[in-house]
């Protein structure tokens, strides 16, 4: 049996923060004491990851030495503190949701049920985080942090992702937003999930010289193809329409936008599920180029946006799984509004998509966290 | 939609179960499906592989035993790899009745599967719906019924009658060992706490006598259950369905058809112990045909009872009647109801020919010579003392479900004009062959509220 | 001449037999006192002595119970004066635990009590006594026809419910015995006072408050919670509350999220009185209609809650409820008095603590919250192991200090420092012990075995255990340091134990109580710390020598941690704390 424990670092905090307690005592007993906890600290230390070990190197040597010496070192700016902040503090929680625009966060916050506006629980240089729980039809809920990236393209998406992943240890991280889709294939409201992301930026390079050639094989694997995990998206597959549908009724009517609903009443199927490729460059398609791609490149093509090749990236390179849920605002037509009404409506679908998948489709690996 | 003219043809046949669904109502739908299997298995003998379909649709009050008894059949036919489907009730507050006493999740530890995986999928989202017919808020019951303040921390249940399940996680064989030795002692605990007193105190006739619920009902029922041999997996679970007053009882009308159905259960608390071991009449038949005994005492004549079988076929027709002693000696021919039987008489216990001696684990040094290994010597009396407790000294009804039996006993009336020294009667149903065996032991405690 | 009496006592859980405490001797006598008022002298003979049961005995060996009886009986018989009463006392257990088929097969034989100690009357006192239509009430009653052909006298005392007499000598019970042994015996049970003391439990952690008027948080560093199992408690001491103010409210409104056995008890109240009504406070207030109804109906309500200490939750619910025009009687029950001392007055209100707290300091700069530590909750433990800063919080309270001499495992080297922990379990007790029951309970052991080597610190341990878990729920046995020290001379093999003539006996009663309560219940090892695991070796092989199944070894610090986690036999080693320092090398 595995008994649970407080993270390694943590502990080493407190131990650190009762050594310092006891460093200015000079009896036999507190010098008993002292190679107490320094014999302890060292041993949990040994654990950690080697930026960290290097911070509490340089914390034992420098909180051991003389008082006087230790004020050379504040006088010259050089303290243990400005080392701690490359020290990661990884809290454990199942899923990481991210979110780009602020219609995005508002959707995710209220499908977890939070206020839309409320602040985020930490907030600091590292990234904004809002904590939360989704109680399971079995088992024990899921731990939940969002996160809000606030700009737009694959690199700052990347970044924000990366320093979630810095500081949480996560079983998945989910994108949750909205796209532009294939107008022939997917509508507005509805909701595309990834099989893999498209980067259509390195892509068009490609083929471009090869232009003068053979045909480009529409479904031919490519290193610019990132797909999903296989179990994730086995795991989405399960996701039936009624219950998002059913979902999303729930959030529309917690997000106080009846209006919302009162356009389903007209009888007309709303709300699909989609499963296909997710298109993404550093370009915002607002050109109708999404239709050509679908059309010459790959067929699997349901989405287009200018974020999930870095969010896809960033989370495989830590060899985390991710899954996208993108609801359809529009259809990368040229003429599309700026401001977009169906922006907050298909950020409720996709968070609406989430939700129902992490409740009833999603197991997490861990016991508890 | 579900089209069920449509999924018959697939292989998936209905079961209905409409209106007040008690045990019976399950037991006979069921034995309305096997018979037709059975008249057409020369015809089709691919119907052995049809997926049946558990239809609540139109429920509108679910026994807890008749819970049970779904329970049961879904792990038996998982246990065959045979589908079984489930269609939700329409009705809200017998969903939310589902989601307070925690079926789903009851289905799910009995068979080993999720439970949307038994669900029809156009019904899976109700999963997902909030509760909202149990506030706690009322009187003594609605508390034990929902605890608003309940925590996934807590040691205590947020429905005190929820399903509770023994198991153990590496899905080994119950043994009365390590973990669940103790198993009996903490239900009966639980049913000793100061709220469920206090219900037991003011439903209850006697008010004196609601620690003898815990004490040897529940124990004594649990007991029993983590004796049996290959048990997997032990589910408890009850209701208290409080009396419904004169005004409350429609008199017109469907309405009072379901009402008169309803008055079955009103009125009472019902308690049941299920365990997916061997049934009861097996084992015991099993060192009679190795000739051993299987009675551990000889008996003072206050507990020699005699008690009035009646024997009947699933549809309730009165087929015989006959009686049965206490102190008859089961043999290895006798009929299953009579095994089923002798297991509540006193003294009767299959330990008594296996006179398992304990581990003996070290030798018996000076001093200690001629120390006898002491024998298990808790002679078969449990089950006897549970049926004084429930049925004498409570009023109520016991029920045993096992193999293709169903026994019901009660109080005989006290003046019994044609035979003398009657104490119980007992209904048995036997089921015929084409009907399967139940899987496991399920004995339910019904004890009647006051008023 | 005076008469002669044996009394013995039978307490389920007890490993091993012990005196009856004086307090129950005292009552015994008076007991007799009161059922023979003619008799002007008796004489207790023997030293009386408590026959242990085990759960295991209590469950699959009832019928073993009247022979030990009649032993004990035989060998507290001296001489062969004549014995007059033989008093048999069962009240001590919970009548929840004493199966009914023990009670039954006890009586069928009881006549081989009166057999042995050649007694006229037998009284045996239960929790309650059987009932009419129960097994053991038949079987009392057929003893009838023997008891008056032998001319003897049966007694069996509830101790709430009245009694039963059979009587073939003429023996006739003073009328009024039920309410005077009520009486009697009510004054030998402990107080519900001191037991809810006993079952309140101060935590350790990072626990914030948040302040409802301004918003701001501060930090603490103990959170309280009651045991479960304290209902009863409750119940009687709100009610006694009740009954002294009898005008209070007939509407209680309370606030005990984080207080399952306080709002079990009050809720248990609901129906038992015409016309009160008992609510959630957040229901009122969350539900203006319902707050209207009540408004109508009851104009003021009794406060109940869980824990005051600043009395700004309070504040704010009177606030809230006298906005929905309800008012607040200015009486406050609540659990836990944290403001000043059990009773205590409050902005115009009466608070009366069930239990009495001292206030707590709250912290200015937090240090917790300067290390980053996140915030622990008040409703559950965080962790199933102690986190670094509640166990160095402890030690540096409780101060370090040589390990004592006769801790030191035989054969191994003292440990220059080490926290005290003698001052540690007086202190955190309470908590060290709450974290040991968790972790078995989360592992589904209830009733557990623990066997525990015999030094002052580990007994503490286990006491503690004892307290906080109830003397039912557990059984210990003590192995006793000096037949530790004999297994390690000859590498734990205990048969050689055995055969040590110095050694024999002792070694001889431990085993047989070991095979009597370890054949199917788990048993646990339980110590102090770990240093070298040298004790906990030589039990582990105690218990494999006795057949017993050990389901692991429990310890509050571990000071050799492995990866591995096992014992040096392989079995689970379970530690509150990991600390690096292992047992200095001989």
């Amino acid at each position: 049996m595995k008994l649970s424990e407080e993270n390694t670092l943590n502990s080493c905090l407190a131990i650190a923060h009762y050594l310092r307690q006891n460093r200015d005592e000079n009896d036999k007993n507190a010098e008993n004491v002292r190679g107490l906890l320094i014999k302890d600290l060292v041993r949990r230390v040994g654990y950690l990851e080697p930026a960290d070990k290097a911070f509490w190197a340089l914390f034992l040597w420098h909180d051991l030495l003389p008082n006087d010496a230790r004020l050379a070192f504040a006088n010259s700016g050089l303290t243990t503190d400005e080392v701690r902040r490359f020290v990661r503090f990884r809290r454990k929680k199942d899923i990481g949701i991210v979110t780009v625009i602020a219609e995005e966060l508002e959707a995710v916050l209220i499908a977890l049920g939070k206020d839309r506006n409320s602040l985020p629980d930490v907030d600091d240089p590292t990234g904004r985080y809002w904590f939360a729980a989704i109680p399971r039809n079995e088992g024990r809920p899921l731990s939940i942090v969002v996160t809000y990236v606030g700009a737009p393209r694959n690199v700052p998406c990347a970044i924000t992702v990366s320093q979630m992943l810095a500081a949480f240890e996560l079983e998945m991280v989910c994108m949750v937003g909205i796209a532009a889709g294939v107008q022939a294939k997917v509508k507005q409201g509805d909701v595309v999930w990834s099989l893999a992301v498209y980067d259509y930026e390195h892509c068009r390079l490609e083929l471009q010289k090869k232009e003068t050639g053979e045909k480009v094989s529409v479904r031919r694997e490519r290193p610019y193809y990132q797909p999903a995990a296989r179990q994730v998206v086995a795991a989405v597959r399960r996701l039936k329409e009624e219950a998002v549908r059913t979902c999303f009724r729930e959030l529309a009517l917690r997000a106080g936008q009846d209006t919302l609903l009162n356009q389903e009443t007209a009888g007309e199927e709303y709300l699909s599920l989609h499963d296909g490729n997710i298109a993404a460059g550093e370009v915002l398609i607002a050109d109708g180029s999404l239709q050509t791609m679908y059309e010459e490149v790959d067929n699997l093509i349901r989405a287009g946006d200018e974020d999930d090749s870095g969010f896809s990236q960033a989370a495989s390179d830590q060899e985390i799984d991710w899954m996208i849920f993108r609801g359809i605002s529009d259809y990368g037509d040229p003429d599309k509004p700026k401001k977009n009404e169906w922006h907050f409506r298909a950020a409720l679908s996709a968070a609406a998509t989430c939700l129902t998948f992490l409740k009833f489709h999603w197991r997490p690996r861990q016991a508890a966290v | 939609m579900f089209k069920s003219s449509v999924k018959v043809a697939e292989g998936i046949i209905p079961i209905k179960l409409d209106g007040v669904v008690l045990a019976d109502k399950v037991e006979n739908r069921l034995a309305e499906h096997y018979g037709a299997k059975f008249r057409r298995a020369s015809a089709d003998r691919r119907i052995e592989f049809h997926s049946i379909c558990l239809d609540f649709r139109r429920a509108v009050y679910v026994d807890v035993a008749a819970l049970v008894n779904c329970i049961a059949l879904m792990a038996d036919r998982k246990k065959r790899q045979l589908n079984t489907w489930i269609k939700y009730p329409r009705k809200k507050e017998v969903r939310d009745f589902f989601t307070v006493w925690r079926f789903p999740e009851a289905v799910a530890l009995a068979t080993g599967e999720a439970f949307q995986e038994f669900l029809d999928y156009d019904d899976r989202h109700y999963l997902q719906e909030t509760q909202t017919t149990y506030t706690g808020r009322g009187g003594l019951l609605d508390g034990l019924e929902f605890d608003a303040d309940w925590q996934q921390c807590s040691v205590s249940k947020r429905n005190f009658f929820e399903f509770t399940s023994f198991s153990s996680e590496t899905g080994e064989a119950i043994t009365p060992r390590g973990m669940f030795v103790a198993s009996p002692r903490l239900e009966s605990t639980r049913w000793a706490g100061e709220l469920v007193k206090a219900v037991l105190e003011k439903h209850l006739p006697g008010a004196s006598h609601s620690d003898e619920v815990a004490r040897v009902v529940v124990y004594e029922a649990m007991s029993n259950a983590v004796r049996h041999p290959e048990a997997r997996i032990i589910q408890t679970v009850s209701r208290f369905f409080p009396k419904m007053s004169a005004r409350n009882v429609p008199t017109t009308g469907t309405a009072s058809n379901i009402a008169k159905d309803i008055g079955k259960v009103a009125g009472t608390l019902r308690l049941c112990v299920w365990d997916d071991g061997e049934g009861i009449a097996e084992t015991l038949r099993k060192p009679l045909v190795l000739g051993k005994s299987v009675r551990s005492i000889s008996l003072p004549s206050f507990m020699l009872d005699r008690i009035r079988i009646s024997l009947r076929d699933f549809e309730e027709n009165e087929l015989e009647e006959r009686f049965f002693d206490q102190d008859t000696d089961p043999t290895a021919s006798s009929p299953e109801h009579e095994l089923l039987l002798s297991s509540l008489s006193p003294g009767i216990t299959r330990t008594a020919s296996e006179a398992v001696p304990d581990v003996e684990p070290y030798k018996p040094t000076e001093g200690q010579a001629g120390r006898m290994p002491i024998l298990r010597s808790a002679p078969g009396m449990g089950l006897y003392a549970l049926l004084r407790t429930a049925v004498d000294q409570l009023k109520g009804t016991l029920f045993i479900r096992s193999g293709r039996c169903r026994l019901l006993l009660e109080l005989a009336p006290r003046t019994d004009p044609s035979v003398p020294g009657v104490r119980y009667t007992c209904k048995v149903t036997n089921y015929p062959s084409y009907y399967p065996q139940f899987h496991g032991n399920l004995l339910v405690v019904q004890l009647r509220t006051r008023g | 001449m005076p008469e002669e009496y044996v009394s013995l006592e039978v307490r389920l859980g007890l490993s091993t037999s012990k005196p009856v405490d004086s307090k129950r001797a005292e009552f015994h006598a008076e007991l007799l006192k009161l059922l023979f008022p003619k008799t002007k002298r008796w004489h207790h003979i023997g030293g009386t002595h408590c026959i242990p049961l085990s759960h295991h005995d209590c469950d699959w060996n009832p019928d073993e119970l009247v022979v030990k009886v009649c032993k004990t009986i035989q060998q507290e018989k001296v001489d062969d004066r004549a014995i007059s009463c033989c008093i048999i006392d069962f009240s001590g257990n919970s009548w929840v635990s004493l199966r009914e088929v023990l009670i039954d097969l006890f009586f069928k034989r009881v006549l081989e009590i009166y057999k042995t100690s050649s007694c006229r009357h037998l009284l045996i006192l239960l929790p309650r006594c059987p009932l009419a239509g129960s097994l053991s009430y038949d079987r009392i009653l057929h003893t009838q026809a023997e008891l008056e052909e032998k001319k003897l006298t049966l007694v069996v005392l509830g101790s709430s419910n009245g009694y039963l007499v059979v009587s073939g000598s003429g023996f006739a019970p003073p009328e009024w015995l039920g309410v005077a042994y009520v009486k009697l015996i009510r004054d030998l049970l402990e107080r519900p006072e001191q037991k809810l003391e006993s079952k309140l439990i101060r935590r350790l952690g990072h626990f914030r408050t948040i302040d409802t008027e301004t918003g701001e948080g501060s930090c603490r560093i103990y959170s309280y919670c009651f045991l479960e199992g304290c209902d009863h408690e409750f119940l009687t001491l709100f009610t006694r509350w009740w009954r002294a103010h009898q005008g209070a409210s007939d509407l209680i409104l309370f606030d005990l999220k984080n207080n399952n056995p306080f709002r079990t008890a009050l809720v248990s109240l609901r129906d038992k009185r015409r016309g009160l009504k008992v609510e959630r406070i957040d229901d009122v207030i969350d539900n203006d209609e319902f707050a209207r109804q009540l408004a109508a109906q009851y104009h003021k309500c009794l406060l109940v809650l869980d824990v005051v200490e600043s009395g700004k939750t309070l504040r704010s619910y009177v606030i809230r409820l006298q906005d929905r025009k309800i008012d607040v009687y200015p009486q406050v029950v609540a659990a836990v008095n944290k403001a000043a001392g059990k009773d205590s007055p409050f902005d115009g209100f009466r608070i009366k603590g069930l239990v009495g707290r001292n206030p707590e300091v709250r912290m200015a700069v937090c240090s917790q919250c300067a290390l980053g530590l996140p915030f622990t909750s008040d409703e559950t433990e965080p962790y199933d192991r102690i986190r670094a800063f509640d166990m160095l919080t402890m030690a540096k309270h409780c101060g370090y200090a040589p390990e004592p001499q006769e801790e030191v495992p035989y054969g191994q080297k003292r440990y220059e420092c080490l926290p005290d922990f003698d001052k540690m379990l007086e202190e955190y007790g309470d908590w060290i012990a709450y974290k040991i029951i968790s972790i078995l309970r989360k592992e589904n052991m209830a009733f557990p075995l623990i066997v525990y080597p015999g030094e002052a610190q580990s007994t503490a341990v286990v006491e503690r255990l004892q307290k906080t878990w109830g003397e039912e729920s557990l059984i210990a046995v003590r192995v006793d340091q000096s037949l530790v020290r004999a297994a390690k001379d000859v590498g734990n093999e205990w048969a050689r134990v055995r055969e040590n003539p110095d050694h024999r006996e002792q070694c001889n009663t431990l085993v047989d109580t070991l095979l009597n309560h370890g054949k199917d219940t788990s048993s646990v090892i339980v110590d102090v710390y770990w240093g070298s695991g040298s004790n906990c070796t030589s039990l582990e092989r105690l218990l494999d020598y006795c057949g017993c199944n050990m389901f692991a070894y429990v310890c509050i610090v571990d000071f050799d941690p492995s990866e591995s986690d096992l014992t040096h036999l392989g079995r689970p080693r379970l530690s509150l704390y990991k600390w690096y320092n292992p047992r200095p090398k001989v």
